[in-house]
């Protein structure tokens, strides 16, 4: 089923009216079985055209209703055992047929399943077929899921079904449906306790040994590289999430300003390894220093990113209910995560309780009144005045050194000793097959991980860039990762002694504004932004970025230019909105119009979600011309952007798109150079 | 007489139905020459048939010799012995005309095997034939059962040569004389002479025969035992490639041969061909794994025309392929296995300072590597390189022979010729003398089998080795002493793997005996293969070896490695199946001199005549389909050897029917 080319069809008159003919009675058979069903007909000849239909096209879902009231009504009313059980068996019968049509029918699949679940049928018959089916398509995940199901209700031990497994790797250990189904059942006898803890070691370590048959004897084939992947997510790479961080630091201080909208006070953040669910204030209690006060606050966890359940970041919006509090008070906050469970990942709850105390300074902070007049800001990039700073790192990321949380346990004698082992497997693989872009890109991010994860760093970021260079040369076709790999490891390197050097620091001699400049440096992805929490304004721009994402985590960035870069649509910019402070945007010289919808994400939100929708309601009157979307959806929620910088992007010239970003952002003051206050 | 073949005269003449003289026959046919193919015999095959057990034991016992009397009573069919002349007549089975499938039907139901139903009764072929004619009654020629002779009873009939009443013995001469066949006078006046076939009784000598009874056996019938086994065709090898082209597929069915084995010091280690085979096998090392499949990515690419694929030198590609081997770093554990196991070398592969007379070519290794690596996975329900027939080698040469008969070819079982004819003058071949009509055929063309090479040798001594021959023998220099093949096969009571039904078991060079350095191969085939009852399995083994006795000795030790014995239950390995019978025996002279590729067609003189030799010693059928199609490109040179049929879009080579093919349809999911 795999690399064979698709036959084009020709059309020929004869061939066409043949065509049309069958679509004719395939129409009345239709109407037909649709009548049945609509009165409720469940005759014998009525089920038998209904399969004819479905033998015919298995794809008919109302057909399949059809059947299963059809099979209910007729089992309701018989009592006789052999009856029932023929009922059942026909049913069996039909969806085979139906199968052998197209045997990827989820139709017919889950009607299989639903008429097992009377419990009258031969399940051994049921293994039989399926072992045809996986024996013609090995690689038919409908045939691997319904085998686990059936695994499920005959009460198959794991170790039958890890055999199975195991039998089909060895015919072709390119069918990854196998390893998949092979992952699966080991994670659930892990989850079902029936290996123990020790055992478990065992189990991976064998299957490490598994899989490095397989890309020993063939590195370029990826089934089993995605399956050493898995293994290493068992081994190393904590499916539990822990916390990376908080603001403010543990012990500072930050200002809580009554009177403005709670989502512009950021108050306290957490930051969370993996996005995480259930922070709440249950799950993370706080308790004041002076008792009193307690009261007064109402606190509400919001998450910082697109996704409102699971986010990696989370904000505490302090909302003083009596209006009691004043300038110049300050309190003591205790605050304690993971103490009582809750809060999980998708893959399991949170590691760990962490403590933190936090000052909160009441008093105004700037943005308490909205200026009436707003001076546009100069970009850093705009100015003629040399690099020049003398103050220290504190004043701009808030506080001094930022302490970088890094992972909570070190690793085991037997994870190290894992992780040691593929190295080395991947470099004697390497050794064989300079090549490998598999073993390179393993070996890769196998150095990373140990390098995060190891007590002591030993092994040098060189070594990892060297392998992405290296996979750019053998590989092209990936570039844009390879290429992302190492700008992450260049922002790496960049920020991971941030505080030391003052090279990226830079101070405005018009606004006086501190600034963290990462310009110019071929940037194509950003990460570790747990690092530069506190940070106001921003530089990126000459890079070479495509994406924002995870730029959320700023919440305090006040100025941001990503101008001369490669964002390519207005959705690109979807977590910049959610930055709260930001004043001022400069997105000159990207791309915004080339495409609608961002094309480096792999799940586009609808344009007719809620938030759009509720957006849509309250900004779209009666104003003329095409609506954009995603400029209501993006910029809508830029409540404070008073400034933005569009100039030189496809988007700009657009007529249409000015008119609606207007309306979507009322607060905007300068357009490019344009003063479009209302005022 | 009644059967006399007519036409008289033919583009070839073919004696013998062995597999290369059918492939030769059918691709005369396919290229629309007109062909007349004999056998002595009554059923198809000659030295490559397969025979039921009875047959087989009769064979043993009468030291080999073909043709034997069938062993099976029938009563001549009833419709037979009444039939006029006029109803024969109806037949359209004039060579002339164009045959539908109903009549090669026919002429396959009844020769597929001797134990058929239909067959005649005539245990002594010889004399018993020209009884029945001088009964003067016209089925004789419906006992010989065969489309050429029914043909000729109704081309003679439209000649007017056959009389509708019984005739005598001397009318039949007298006829033949006005047909200008038979008076030495006749031969004169054409300027022929005539020069009478000694062909040679037995081309084996050693049998053994372990356990005379096959009482307990089963049905004979149900066995299906070759006279040159083993032999296994390669999935991408050139017999496949023939019977497609040739449409012979049709008639047969394979199946996949399941596994080879090298044995090692008693045990038996699966040879790994495949990824999956490297990749299940956990005695290999990472390094040794990476090696080997490097090795095998090598020889699938360095004959590609990829310009990027590895280059070899020239040199290395004409050193020993031991020695590339172990360059290419492939494991020492899984040499010997591609040497003997894969590449299938029949001698011991040493090093050059061991020496040795058969080493390997680097090249010749390649390319067998090459083409096992093809093969592996050609067909989508083939699991390894090697196909078996159903029902034994012998449905080949009936294959081929049934594709030449729809094309035109005319066939006559049980027709033995007396002489071959020749030009006074010149000694060129002109025709034969069949023995039992006495009738002249006449052909410029001629191809026997190894039993006739003798006599051919001598009529047209003129001019011995063919040019190629002759030139292959110079290079290699002196005359290699002619290997010999012995060959057994064993009836066992059970799998040696229980799992598993047909397969291989190799013993390479010096496990079972230091005497010889011919390797041990052991086939194993079951009732899937429909060559044996239920539960029961055949084992064909075979080796060369220079001593007879000493070889024939090497297999009866590699039986015991394998098997327990009948009467020695008390050290019986409960785990081993017992042998329950086994014959042993040696082929006579393969092959002289020392050209590789024309060890089977030994002589093409002058373009005309051509012999074919026994079945060679190798386990595939490559060496037998070159020499055929040697021997055909000698014979018509400016023909093409079974032109491709053009590509239509809805055939693919897949069409290519699998037993396995037919039963996933069944019932799929």
């Amino acid at each position: 089923m795999h690399g064979r080319p698709r036959v084009t069809q020709t059309c020929d008159p004869a061939r066409q009216k043949h065509e049309e003919e069958k679509a004719a009675k395939f129409q009345a058979l239709l109407r037909q079985v649709l009548h049945n069903h609509r009165h409720r007909i469940f005759s014998k000849e009525a089920l038998l055209q209904n399969a004819k239909l479905l033998e015919l096209n298995p794809e008919l879902y109302t057909a399949w209703n059809y059947r299963k009231v059809a099979v209910t009504h007729l089992l309701e009313s018989q009592l006789d055992e052999a009856i029932r059980k023929s009922i059942v068996d026909n049913e069996l019968e039909v969806v085979e047929r139906a199968l052998m049509r197209n045997y990827k029918s989820y139709g017919a699949w889950h009607h299989r399943k639903w008429v097992l679940h009377f419990g009258l049928s031969n399940l051994d018959k049921e293994y039989r077929l399926l072992d045809k089916l996986l024996t013609s398509d090995a690689r038919n995940f409908h045939g691997w899921a319904y085998r686990r199901f059936l695994a499920g209700i005959s009460k198959a031990t794991e170790e039958q079904e890890l055999q199975y497994t195991i039998k089909k790797i060895n015919e072709n250990f390119s069918n990854y449906s196998a390893w998949h189904s092979r992952s699966t059942l080991l994670s659930k006898q892990l989850q079902n306790n029936i290996i123990e803890k020790d055992t478990w070691l065992k189990v991976l370590t064998e299957e490490y040994d598994l899989v490095q048959q397989a890309f020993f004897t063939e590195p370029d084939d990826q089934s089993g590289w995605f399956y050493l992947l898995w293994l290493l997510s068992q081994t190393v790479f904590p499916s539990r999430p822990f916390v990376t961080g908080f603001w403010p630091p543990n012990g500072h201080s930050n200002l809580f300003d009554p009177n403005v909208p709670s989502m512009a006070n950021c108050n306290i953040l957490i930051f969370f390894s993996l996005p995480v669910c259930g922070v709440n204030s249950e799950t993370v209690s706080m308790s004041s220093s002076s008792e009193g006060l307690n009261s007064e606050f109402k606190v509400s966890w919001i998450s910082i990113t697109d996704d409102s359940q699971f986010s990696k970041g989370w904000r505490a919006e302090l909302t003083d209910c009596n209006k009691c509090l004043e300038a110049g008070m300050s309190l003591t906050l205790n605050v304690q995560v993971g103490a009582k469970p809750g809060i999980t990942s998708r893959h399991g709850p949170l590691l760990g309780v962490h403590n933190l105390t936090v000052n909160i300074e009441l008093g105004s902070s700037s943005c308490s009144a909205p200026e009436k007049h707003y001076s546009r800001i100069t970009w850093p990039e705009e100015c003629k005045q040399t690099s020049k700073f003398e103050d220290s790192p504190n004043d701009i990321f808030g506080c001094p050194s930022l302490p970088l949380q890094r992972h909570l346990e070190p690793l085991s004698e037997w994870q190290e000793k894992t992780l040691t082992n593929q190295i080395n497997t991947c470099r004697e693989l390497l050794e064989l097959e300079n090549d490998s872009k598999w073993a390179m890109l393993m070996l890769a991010r196998l150095l990373v991980a140990y390098d995060q994860f190891a007590s002591s760093s030993e092994h040098g970021m060189d070594e990892v860039q060297q392998l992405y260079k290296r996979l750019l040369e053998v590989d092209p076709t990936h570039q844009y990762y390879y290429n992302e790999q190492l700008s992450l490891i260049r922002f790496h390197q960049i920020t991971v002694d941030l505080h030391e050097s003052s090279e990226h620091f830079w101070r405005s001699d018009q606004t006086q504004n501190l600034w963290v400049r990462f310009n110019h440096l071929s940037l194509s992805k950003l990460g570790y932004f747990e690092r530069l929490t506190g940070v106001q304004n921003l530089d990126l721009s000459k890079n070479k970025l495509q994406s924002l994402e995870g730029i959320e985590m700023l919440q305090f960035l006040v100025n941001l230019d990503v101008s001369n870069n490669h964002l390519t649509s207005i959705t690109a910019l979807r977590p910049v909105s959610h930055l709260p402070k930001l004043q001022a945007l400069n997105i000159k010289w990207n791309e915004i119009g080339k495409h609608m919808i961002d094309k480096n994400r792999y799940l586009f939100p609808t344009v007719l979600n809620n938030s759009a929708k509720k957006h849509l309601k309250n900004n779209l009157n009666k104003e003329e011309g095409p609506v954009h979307w995603e400029v209501y959806e993006i910029f809508g929620r830029m409540l404070v952007l008073r400034q933005l910088d569009i100039h030189g992007n496809p988007i700009s010239e657009n007529e249409a798109f000015r008119s609606n970003l207007l309306l979507a952002v009322p607060s905007l003051v300068w357009l490019d150079a344009e003063n479009v206050s209302t005022e | 007489m009644a059967n006399l073949i007519e036409p008289s005269s033919f583009d070839l003449i073919v004696v013998g139905t062995g597999l290369p003289q059918c492939i030769v026959a059918a691709a005369a046919a396919s290229n629309g020459h007109s062909v007349l193919h004999l056998d002595a015999c009554d059923f198809y095959g000659s030295h490559w048939s397969s025979l039921p057990l009875q047959d087989f034991s009769d064979w043993c016992h009468s030291a080999g010799q073909l043709p034997f009397p069938s062993p099976i009573q029938i009563t001549t069919p009833s419709n037979v012995s009444g039939t006029g002349a006029s109803e024969v007549s109806n037949q359209n089975v004039s060579p002339s005309f164009e045959r539908d499938t109903a009549a090669g039907e026919m002429v396959f139901q009844n020769g597929a095997l001797p134990n058929n139903g239909s067959m005649p009764s005539s245990r002594e072929f010889g004399d018993s034939f020209p009884e029945n004619s001088t009964n003067g009654t016209t089925h004789s020629f419906a006992e010989t059962s065969l489309y050429g002779s029914a043909t000729t009873a109704n081309a003679s009939l439209q000649n007017g040569f056959l009389s509708p009443e019984p005739v005598t013995h001397t009318e039949e001469i007298v006829l033949n004389t006005n047909n200008l066949s038979l008076h030495d006078s006749t031969m004169e006046e054409l300027g022929l002479q005539s020069e009478v076939v000694e062909e040679r009784s037995s081309m084996y000598q050693d049998f053994h025969i372990m356990q005379d009874s096959i009482e307990d056996l089963g049905p004979s019938r149900r066995y299906c035992l070759d006279l040159a086994g083993p032999k296994l065709a390669y999935c991408g090898g050139s017999l496949v490639d023939l019977l497609l082209r040739s449409g012979a597929n049709n008639y047969l069915e394979f199946k996949s041969l399941e596994a080879s084995f090298m044995w090692s010091n008693g045990v038996l280690l699966p040879v790994p061909s495949s990824r999956a085979d490297v990749f299940k096998d956990r005695t290999l090392i990472n390094a040794e794994k990476r090696h080997l499949m490097r090795f095998f990515k090598l020889v699938v690419e360095h004959d590609s025309s990829n310009p990027d694929a590895p280059q070899i030198s020239p040199e290395e590609l004409e050193s020993p392929f031991v020695k590339f081997l172990h360059e290419r770093q492939v494991p020492l554990s899984v040499q010997s296995m591609i040497l003997y196991a894969i590449a299938l070398s029949n001698h011991k592969q040493g090093t050059v300072e061991e020496g040795g007379s058969h080493i390997m070519k680097t090249k010749e290794g390649l390319e067998l590597l090459a083409l096992y690596l093809s093969s592996v996975g050609r067909f989508v329900n083939s699991t390894g390189a090697f196909l078996y027939p159903l029902y034994g080698q012998g449905e080949l040469p009936q294959a081929f022979s049934r594709s030449a008969a729809v094309k035109g070819a005319l066939y006559a079982l049980k027709m033995p010729i007396q002489s071959f004819l020749k030009d006074k003058v010149t000694g060129d071949f002109k025709g034969i003398k069949v023995s039992t009509t006495e009738q002249l055929i006449f052909s410029q063309k001629l191809v026997v089998g190894p039993t006739m090479l003798q006599t051919v040798c001598k009529a047209f001594n003129s001019d011995v080795l063919s040019v190629e021959g002759r030139n292959a023998a110079q290079e290699s220099g002196e005359e290699k002493e002619a290997p010999k093949v012995v060959r057994g096969i064993c009836i066992t009571d059970k799998s040696l793997r229980a799992d598993l039904c047909t397969l291989m078991v190799v013993f390479p060079p010096h496990c079972v005996t230091v005497q010889e350095n011919g390797v041990i191969r052991a086939l194993q085939l079951g009732s899937s293969v429909s060559v044996c009852p239920e539960g029961k399995f055949l084992v064909q083994l075979s080796m060369v070896c220079s001593n007879e006795s000493v070889g024939i000795e090497a297999l009866q030790r590699a039986t015991q490695f394998l098997f327990n014995s009948r009467d020695s239950s008390s050290t019986a390995d409960a785990e081993k199946p017992t042998l329950l019978w086994a014959a042993f025996y040696a082929h006579n002279e393969i092959y002289e001199g020392g050209a590789d590729v024309l060890i089977l067609c030994k002589w093409i003189l002058a373009g005309h005549v051509a012999a074919f030799g026994m079945p060679d010693e190798t386990l595939h059928f490559q060496k037998a389909v070159a020499s055929a199609e040697n021997v055909y490109k000698g014979l018509f040179p400016d023909d093409d050897f079974f032109p491709r049929p053009p590509l239509s879009p809805t055939t693919t080579t897949d069409d290519f029917v699998m037993d396995d093919m037919v039963e996933e349809n069944e019932h799929l999911v």
